[in-house]
């Protein structure tokens, strides 16, 4: 066999798994065909591979059932908590599937603020009515020890913040506006927000319009008609 | 004229995975999942069962796969095929068990697992199984992986080597490997003469 018809043998065998398991394209298939159809050892190798994908097709050992594994999933799914809320942004339809794990690592980060915040409200509450704290009356001030502003003051705002941003940022905007995250999210995507501290009344519909020009904010308005205007 | 295309892929994507998938994504759609484990557990079986002969732990590798893509549908961005992405997770969720477990089947081949494998499948042909048995078993496991990834489910090189996790070479150097082990340990099935068998390896991967 001379070097190009070794070259062109060497190239074919490597082509026999492609050509048995379908994955060879038109090229690879006119380039083989012409070796195979002159070399007794490819056309060999090629059998046996075939056998041998077709003995793989066959089940090697029975295996687990598949009805009772999929009931034992779907157990597992009934047990567990919800994964995430249902993709609520998509219904803005502006947002693409790469962003939606960010919105929802910015969603778990503000889920934990809000935890955080109601945590510190419960804790100034004990504090306030159970525990004498010297360290108030010192002048210092403990890590669970809430400022008196914790609770929202006043009539607020609901809003849809779009995915993509980090939570620094909707951290800035929240206490750039003097707001606080009084409930939420709820499963359409919805955060409830309130003033920090007493503030004079506020025009809500400024204020909303303001929270809309941010490129985090996709939905902002007044709680209802009660709000102060 | 010769004819070598007398198989059709044996992993064609014959169902519409990539649908049930982004059900899955967009409305936890349950049924979507269910139809995506009746699809993919027989091939996972498969998969798995090239490493481990354990049906607790087979089921419980399968449960936690379709357990991922249930949380992670989303995350799905159809770069590869479905059937990549998923066995990918497979593999990886099954090296993390066996390591955890120490299986005996996994690491360099030997005849350990052979006569578990032969008495515990009563309904397969048993003299082709019987070769393809003994010629698997003397593989180290990532070589028979490799092989149970392109023969038995129609994966590329590339997409192999993805699954996997590991650079397209090695998994090019892994197949070669395992191709030249099986043609010495496999019967000349196609009855060619024996002698003609003498070419065709080479010392590299092509």
């Amino acid at each position: 066999m001379n070097p190009t018809d070794m070259r062109i043998h060497q190239e074919t065998w490597g082509l026999l798994p492609w050509l048995v398991n379908g994955r060879a394209d038109t090229a690879q298939h006119h380039r083989a065909e012409a070796h195979l159809a002159d070399c007794a050892d490819c056309r060999a190798e090629l059998a046996r591979e075939q056998h041998l994908a077709a003995a793989m097709a066959q089940p090697s050992v029975p295996g687990p059932d598949l009805s009772q594994g999929l009931a034992r999933l779907m157990q597992r799914l009934d047990q567990a908590a919800p994964v995430r809320p249902a993709r609520p942004w998509l219904a803005l339809g502006t947002e693409s599937a790469g962003r939606s794990a960010t919105i929802r690592l910015s969603t778990a980060a503000l889920l934990g603020a809000l935890q955080l915040a109601l945590f510190a409200a419960a804790a100034a509450w004990w504090l306030r009515t159970s525990v004498p704290v010297a360290g108030s009356a010192n002048g210092y001030q403990t890590l669970t020890q809430a400022p008196a502003s914790a609770a929202p003051v006043g009539p607020g705002l609901r809003v849809v913040f779009h995915g993509g941003h980090p939570i620094s940022e909707l951290q800035a905007l929240l206490v750039g506006h003097g707001l606080m995250i009084v409930s939420g999210p709820t499963e359409a995507g919805v955060f409830t927000l309130g003033s920090a501290a007493p503030q004079p009344a506020r025009d809500l519909d400024a204020l909303a319009a303001e929270l809309r020009r941010s490129p985090a904010v996709a939905f902002a308005e007044p709680t209802g008609p009660a709000a102060a205007r | 004229m010769f004819n070598p295309f007398r198989r059709s892929p044996p992993a064609a994507p014959a169902t519409p995975d990539e649908t049930w998938i982004r059900r899955i994504a967009d409305s936890q759609d349950r049924a979507a999942l269910a139809a995506l484990y009746r699809e993919y557990q027989p091939r996972l079986v498969r998969f798995l069962s090239r490493v481990t002969r354990h049906d607790s732990l087979i089921e419980e590798v399968v449960n936690d796969t379709l357990w991922i893509v249930w949380q992670r549908a989303a995350d799905y961005r159809g770069e590869a095929r479905v059937s990549t992405w998923i066995m990918g997770i497979a593999y990886r969720v099954a090296m993390k068990a066996l390591r955890d477990q120490a299986d005996p089947c996994w690491g360099a081949g030997d005849d350990t697992d052979l006569d578990t494998l032969l008495v515990s499948d009563p309904r397969a042909d048993r003299e082709m199984h019987d070769w393809l048995a003994k010629g698997l078993a003397k593989l180290p496991a990532d070589q028979r992986l490799t092989v149970e990834l392109v023969y038995g489910q129609g994966h590329t090189l590339e997409e192999t080597a993805t699954i996997m996790e590991c650079p397209v070479g090695t998994a090019k150097a892994r197949l070669f490997h395992a191709r030249v082990r099986l043609r010495n340990l496999l019967p000349d099935l196609a009855g060619e003469p024996e002698t003609a068998r003498a070419e065709g390896t080479h010392d590299e991967p092509y």
